[in-house]
């Protein structure tokens, strides 16, 4: 994501994003139905409504969040997929990925994640990808 | 004189153990040699009781290690312990996987002791992913027996060499001089043990086809002998010694890059020896020499005239293998041995070679970490490859980075990432060695190669998008030298240069250019997705400019972003004097003849159907005209076929990965290249080799072509697309009037000096990276600029400033 697409309040939803985070987990704890949380996360930064790297990290450092992830529940529409693979590409655009992957906890289950769903071309998923963020013109 | 290292001798020849062991322990070294109880066989183990050896180790240790297995298996931890606690150095001999289970073991300094063998070591160790192991180790060293065992080897494996120390033969040959025969048997003597070795029996059975003469005798150990009366066996060292010493002759029938010791033997013994082309053997030898076979029967003709006495050409043999013989003779092979090993062992220190941190490679303990970078990825497996060891670019994208990365660096201060996938790491870091030494290039590594798990590669790229991510404010511009190759590349929030040289699906859109038209509608949607996401897009012509707002990648909107760089002449820099391989690797495949030339991958738009035709037509007036091609002709099945339907299987020469200084010989002496391409994005580089190298031009009308070379165009032999009689009419005037067409050339040429120079190409660059600084001229050297008060420790050692 380039620093003119991302320059405009991101510090402001970043901070939002933490509140917003804060909520999600609740939500996960709660009621929402997917275990994973992965989607969840990944579909609230598709919707711009929280800042994707911000998401991803906080969630992966959350041992309560991360307890609730599975291995089982890698999504197998391709939608759903994306979207998973959204917050994978969005924590690379912000070098926020090998931390993650350093972690001896999360590398398994983000190797396992990765060998899920970038087992296919990368170049049409992230045509795909940058698609849905409405930034290549039609 | 230290008389207190005690040494580790990894070692089990029997000729070692009787002459470099007993020698080390003269030098006053304490050796500790293993007794060889590995289950695998080696004719050549010496298997005699090793208890006896004189040590200082205690009781316990001595016994340890003596009846444990340190061949061909990994070295148990608490063994590795010992060895760490107890030796000063280790010493391994021949065996590159004892070394590197040694390796892994020992952490202290190491020799490795090499005496030729018939496989190359350095693709050894990369093929078993060990060559950042090597690179990386200090204090290890490589002692090759001969400077041409080690011609062949990786560059980066030769910079672990030292100077080539000779190993002798043994003690008991120098014994045995005095028995010769006045007259010799009419035998001719052969060295093949082993015949139930895969790679003896190969040996074996091409000689027992190409050899079938009653008068050889085939000695050497055996554990099961074939029906063949000729074979003798193994015999006592005295009855082999005197076998030799009786012989008319000893015949070497091996062609590999090893050196046996029977021949040396026989020549130490005064015997003359025949030998085959292209084994180390002939390699030692002048190729004058009279013992030197040209071909199998020129070999048996020679063993004939030996086995039945003749005298004359037994001398003149025995004369000129003097020189060959001295290498081995011990009174010239025990100094040099003595001075280089106790220099290794008394003064071990060497620093690595390269440093590999982070996935990080380099060479230089201290860069310029405030220069401005330009990443470059290139983590694609096949850019480059190796000819006889030397790293080469074949392919046009690695040869356009290379001019990138040399304007780069000679014009600005920017340093250079490239990354590279794990398999090529080792080629890519001998093909940037100087630039990587010089502290301006770094390589950053993947973990895993393009073949292999998609997931794995995927996620290896992702990660190298996370890295380019946290180092995003030293980033300069990232230049991607594809447009669909390199996907991920669109995640990468730095400035981008997108280059896109061509886009042949527009220019021919009913070829099938990828494996399938989708695959081809899937390339183009990730080029478009590049061209969108990318600052600015290079290419080499006004031509490609201005089509590509036809081609949907870019938009007309944004052609002011697309910047027209042509390239400057490539691969003068790596065009040495044809060496030794390139002219044998030409003269096989020419035989002599007289050729056509089109160095192409074989892609649609290059028409090679329509060049067999041309070629087919020609032979009717110049029958041993042939063509040479560096292609695979199978690549696009048409050409193949055509190729096979006018017969020309054997009009072709088939040159792949010819490396430059073969390239320049091929221009230098071609007929004349014919370019019947009928779509080039840019001034086909072919042309301007041609034109600098002095080879003729037959070429398809080219806009690309006649763009540049303007009202000059008329000076190269240009013919309408596919127009049978004038390509052919184009080479016949090549051929009756090379001098004319040469000239006018000559005079193209030098009108077109200015529009591809260096400095044309700087200039370009600098619009297609705007974020550097382009200096008006090139440095005088690529070196990262001095800091105050640092000198260069080469240039200071000898005292240049």
């Amino acid at each position: 994501m380039d620093a003119s697409r991302r320059s405009a309040g991101v510090r402001r939803r970043r901070l939002e994003a933490q509140r917003q985070v804060v909520e999600a987990y609740d939500a996960i704890l709660r009621r929402w139905p997917d275990p994973t949380g992965l989607n969840h996360f990944s579909r609230l930064a598709m919707d711009g409504t929280i800042d994707r790297a911000t998401l991803m990290s906080d969630l992966y450092t959350s041992d309560e969040a991360r307890a609730r992830i599975s291995h089982e529940a890698v999504p197998a529409d391709p939608k759903e997929r994306m979207i998973a693979l959204s917050g994978i590409f969005a924590a690379a655009e912000d070098g926020r990925l090998e931390a993650i992957y350093t972690d001896e906890k999360d590398a398994a289950r983000i190797g396992h994640i990765a060998n899920e769903i970038l087992s296919e071309d990368l170049g049409p998923t992230l045509v795909a990808y940058f698609d849905e963020l409405g930034t290549l013109s039609k | 004189m230290s008389t207190h290292r005690r040494i580790f001798w990894l070692g089990m020849h029997k000729i070692l153990r009787s002459t470099e062991l007993p020698h080390l322990r003269a030098m006053g070294y304490e050796v500790f040699s293993p007794e060889y109880i590995s289950p695998v066989y080696d004719q050549s183990a010496g298997l005699s009781p090793q208890y006896g050896q004189e040590t200082t180790l205690p009781s316990h240790v001595f016994k340890k290690l003596l009846s444990y297995d340190f061949f061909y298996r990994k070295i148990d931890e608490d063994i590795a312990e010992l060895l760490n606690s107890h030796f000063d150095a280790v010493i391994v001999t021949i065996n590159p996987d004892w070394l590197l289970a040694l390796l892994d073991a020992f952490k202290g300094p190491v020799i490795y002791r090499t005496y030729g063998q018939p496989y190359s070591l350095s693709d050894h160790f990369c093929a078993h992913g060990r060559w950042a192991a090597l690179v990386t180790r200090p204090n290890f060293h490589v002692v090759p027996f001969a400077a041409e065992s080690v011609e062949r080897e990786q560059p980066w494996f030769r910079e672990l060499c030292t100077e080539p120390v000779p190993y002798q033969i043994p003690d008991d040959v120098f014994e045995f001089e005095g028995n010769r025969s006045k007259n010799p048997r009419r035998e001719i003597a052969v060295n093949i043990p082993n015949i139930s070795n895969p790679y003896y029996s190969s040996t074996y059975h091409n000689f027992q086809r190409d050899f079938p003469d009653k008068f050889f005798r085939i000695y050497g150990p055996q554990r099961e002998i074939p029906a063949d009366p000729r074979i003798i066996g193994e015999l006592s060292r005295d009855q082999f010694l005197q076998c030799l010493q009786d012989s008319a002759a000893f015949f070497y029938p091996y062609q590999d890059n090893v050196c046996y010791l029977p021949p040396i033997e026989s020549m130490q013994l005064g015997r003359p020896v025949v030998y085959l082309p292209n084994s180390l053997l002939a390699r030692f030898n002048d190729p004058t020499n009279p013992g030197a076979a040209r071909t199998v029967e020129h070999a048996r003709e020679l063993c004939g005239r030996l086995a039945k006495g003749d005298a004359r050409l037994a001398a003149e043999i025995v004369s000129a293998q003097e020189q060959v013989r001295r290498r081995y003779d011990r009174a010239l092979v025990k100094p040099q041995f003595e001075q280089t090993i106790r220099r290794l062992l008394e003064n071990p220190a060497r620093p690595p070679s390269a440093e590999v941190r982070n996935r990080i490679i380099s060479t230089r303990e201290h860069r310029n970490d405030q220069a401005p970078l330009v990443v470059i990825p290139l983590h694609v497996d096949g850019l480059f490859h190796r000819i006889d060891g030397k790293p080469v670019a074949l392919e046009g994208i690695p040869r356009v980075v290379e001019a990138v990365v040399d304007t780069l660096l000679e014009y600005t201060d920017a340093n250079v990432v490239l990354s590279c996938t794990h398999g090529s790491q080792a080629v890519m870091f001998d093909f940037f060695k100087e630039h990587i030494d010089a502290g301006r290039v770094t390589l950053y590594a993947f973990g895993v190669d393009s073949v292999g798990s998609t997931a794995a590669l995927n996620f290896e790229r992702l990660r190298f998008v996370d890295y380019l991510s946290r180092i995003k404010e030293n980033i300069s511009s990232v230049f991607v030298p594809h447009y669909y190759l390199f996907p991920e590349m669109s995640l990468v929030s730095s400035s981008k240069t997108l280059y896109l040289p061509d886009y042949f699906p527009y220019l021919m859109p009913d070829e099938v250019f990828d494996a399938s038209a989708e695959k081809d509608r899937i390339n183009k949607a990730i080029g478009k997705m590049l061209s969108q996401l990318s600052d600015r897009i290079l290419t080499n012509s006004q031509f490609t400019k201005g089509y590509l707002p036809d081609t949907g990648l870019v938009t007309v909107d944004k052609i002011t972003k697309v910047i027209v760089a042509p390239l400057p002449f490539l691969g003068s820099k790596r065009a040495d004097p044809l060496g030794e391989q390139g002219r044998k690797r030409i003269e096989s495949a020419l035989k002599g003849r007289r050729y056509i030339f089109y160095p192409t991958a074989n892609r649609p738009n290059k028409k090679l159907s329509f060049f067999m035709r041309v070629l087919a037509l020609l032979r009717l007036d110049y029958p041993d005209l042939c063509a040479v091609l560096t292609c695979d002709l199978n690549s696009v099945p048409e050409v193949a076929q055509t190729a096979a339907n006018y017969h020309l299987q054997d009009a072709l020469a088939m040159l792949p990965g010819a490396t430059e200084d073969m390239m320049r010989w091929l221009y230098e002496n071609t007929a004349a290249l014919c370019l019947t391409s009928v779509a080039e994005g840019n001034f086909p580089p072919q042309v301007l080799e041609a034109l600098n190298y002095g080879a003729p031009i037959v070429a398809t009308r080219l806009p690309t072509i006649t763009e540049i070379a303007k009202d000059k165009a008329d000076r190269l032999l240009l013919c309408d697309p596919l127009d049978l009689t004038a390509f052919t009419r184009g080479v016949r005037c090549a051929i009756e009037g090379r001098q004319v067409v040469l000239k006018g050339q000559a005079d193209l040429l030098s009108s077109l000096a200015r529009w591809n120079s260096q400095q044309a190409f700087s200039t370009a660059l600098s619009l297609a990276f705007p974020n550097l600084h382009f200096r008006a001229t090139a440095h005088s050297d690529n070196r990262i600029p001095l800091r105050k008060g640092e000198t260069r420790k080469r240039d200071a050692a000898i005292g240049r400033e």
